[in-house]
Parts: C-alpha cells; sequence; structure tokens
C-alpha cells in the first residue's frame, strides 16, 4: 500500500474518504453546509455604513450619499469614503494598509477592517444587524 | 527533541506561508500551521504539543512582528491545541486525525473572530460562514497532510524524508 498514488484518482480520493470515520464526515458535512446556506441567505440592500473607532461606533451615514470621513485611531487618521451605495477605506496609517486593499462594502453585514489603528466599517441593512444575524 | 524542534520550525514555516495567503480578514489566518501542533500531540501528547504550539507562535512572531496578526496566531493556535487535546483525549476513538484538526481549525477561526471582533468592536460575526466554511477546508487539509506525516513518521521512525 504506497501512500504516494501516481495518478489514479479514483483510488486517492476513496482511500481519503475511507480515512475519515463517520463522525469526521458528519462534521465535515455540517460544517460545510450550514456555512453555505448561511451565506447564500437572502439579504436586503445595504443602507447604512457604520463606522466604528476605538471608542465604538462613531457614525451612520447612508451608503448613497457622497461623504468622507476621518476616523481617529491609536495611530494617526484613518479616512473612509461613502458613496454610490458602498463604503471603503482609502487611507489609514497603518503599516500594511490590508484595510485599503480589502476595498469596498456593500452588503448588509460586509466588513473591512483596519486593526492596528482600530477602525471598522460594516453596511448595515433597513432593519438593523437583526436583518443579517436572524 | 529534535523532532519537536523539526514541528516547532515547521509550523513557523507555514505561518510565514499562510500570512501571504488571502483571507476573509486582514491578519487573520487560515490555519494550516495547526498541523505542527496535531503531529505533536499524536506522536508525544497533549503537553508536548502545548509547547509546540507556544513556541511555533513565538517563532512566527519573530518573523512576522508582534503585531494583531501575533495575537490572533497566538490566541488562535493555543485555543486550537486546547480543544483538539480534549477531542483527541476524550472522542479519540470517535474521530480520526481529521476529525481532530477540523476541529482545531474551527476553534482556530472562531477564537481569531472573537479576537477581531474585541480589538475593532464592531460585528464581525457575518464573516462567519466563511470562517466556518474555512475552518472545513483547512482543517481537511491539515488533517490529511496530518494523517500522512503521522503513517510515514510511524513506519520508518525517521522523518521519511529520502
Amino acid at each position: 500500500m504506497g501512500v504516494g498514488g501516481h495518478g489514479q484518482t479514483g483510488s486517492d480520493l476513496r482511500r481519503i474518504w475511507n480515512t475519515l470515520t463517520p463522525a469526521d464526515r458528519v462534521l465535515l458535512a455540517g460544517l460545510l453546509c450550514s456555512s453555505l446556506v448561511w451565506a447564500f441567505w437572502p439579504r436586503e440592500g445595504g443602507e447604512v455604513a457604520v463606522i466604528v473607532g476605538s471608542e465604538g461606533s462613531i457614525a451612520e451615514v447612508n451608503v448613497d450619499q457622497p461623504d468622507t470621513l476621518a476616523v481617529e485611531g491609536p495611530l494617526g487618521t484613518t479616512y473612509v469614503v461613502v458613496g454610490g451605495g458602498e463604503a471603503k477605506i482609502i487611507s489609514s496609517p497603518c503599516p500594511q494598509k490590508l484595510c485599503v486593499r480589502s476595498g469596498p462594502v456593500r452588503r448588509p453585514g460586509e466588513v473591512v477592517v483596519c486593526i492596528p489603528n482600530r477602525v471598522a466599517v460594516t453596511i448595515k441593512g433597513r432593519n438593523g444587524p437583526d436583518a443579517v444575524l436572524r | 527533541m529534535t523532532h519537536l524542534a523539526l514541528l516547532v520550525a515547521g509550523g513557523a514555516a507555514l505561518s510565514l506561508l499562510e500570512s501571504s495567503l488571502p483571507r476573509p480578514l486582514p491578519w487573520t489566518k487560515i490555519g494550516l500551521a495547526n498541523i505542527a501542533t496535531i503531529l505533536a500531540l499524536y506522536l508525544y501528547g497533549a503537553r508536548p504539543a502545548f509547547w509546540v504550539a507556544v513556541l511555533r507562535v513565538l517563532l512566527g512572531g519573530v518573523f512576522l512582528g508582534f503585531g494583531p496578526g501575533f495575537v490572533l496566531s497566538a490566541g488562535g493556535g493555543i485555543a486550537a491545541w486546547g480543544v483538539m487535546a480534549l477531542v483527541k483525549g476524550t472522542l479519540g476513538d470517535t474521530f480520526s486525525v481529521v476529525g481532530v484538526s477540523i476541529w482545531g481549525a474551527l476553534t482556530h477561526n472562531l477564537t481569531q473572530l472573537v479576537l477581531v471582533h474585541l480589538l475593532v468592536r464592531t460585528a464581525v460575526w457575518s464573516l462567519l460562514p466563511a470562517f466556518l466554511w474555512a475552518a472545513g477546508i483547512t482543517g481537511t487539509i491539515t488533517g490529511l497532510g496530518a494523517d500522512f506525516g503521522l503513517k510515514l513518521l510511524r513506519r520508518g521512525g525517521t522523518c521519511g524524508l529520502r
């Protein structure tokens, strides 16, 4: 029983499947199915962008009205741009700029964060966060 | 001792690799480095596995810096060790290495999500499905890798590398 198969994908997959116990399979299937159902559950379009700073929520603005917000964090000022149904972080004093590269958020529950500067931007639906977390 | 050191180094190397992969939230990791913890858990037991988890997180921090990524890595890595040791200890006959690994990945990802929530004080729970999905995939990959590694190590008694 060689460990490295040569090309026989079918039997390799069967060997992998046989490695799993029934409990493994239930755990894996449950995890994948529940997350899929949750991810594709219908959600309404976003209405409000919530901007959170190190002291908690600091602003809730309409995502359709163009606006630029300056948020103060421990490292300096993070700039958030809202408008056209979306919100994004356009500049931040953090070292890696992962938040800027994350791009815009549009749908309720989507979130972009700058962890070093403690800033987060999320989208809220018409009925508030419960619309997402039901 | 040498094997444990190799596991620590391997785990840290996987941390480096992971930090360059895409993920749903900045600074989080998908948990492939848990393979070092799993191998140590199955080959040497819970206590050595704890030290492998701690040391590979510290070594990863030396290379990647002790910023938010380190906090998430440490929290996720050590929580995953705890749950994996518990599941293996109590339900070790029910779940294989792969099942234990999935539990570890699940814990790793949920812990990171909680830590992000504490760091930025905002509702990041909408990312839960993505994190659960990722846990299923990476937990399985990591578990199969660990299973493969364990078979090699148990058969050969060496690292199995020729």
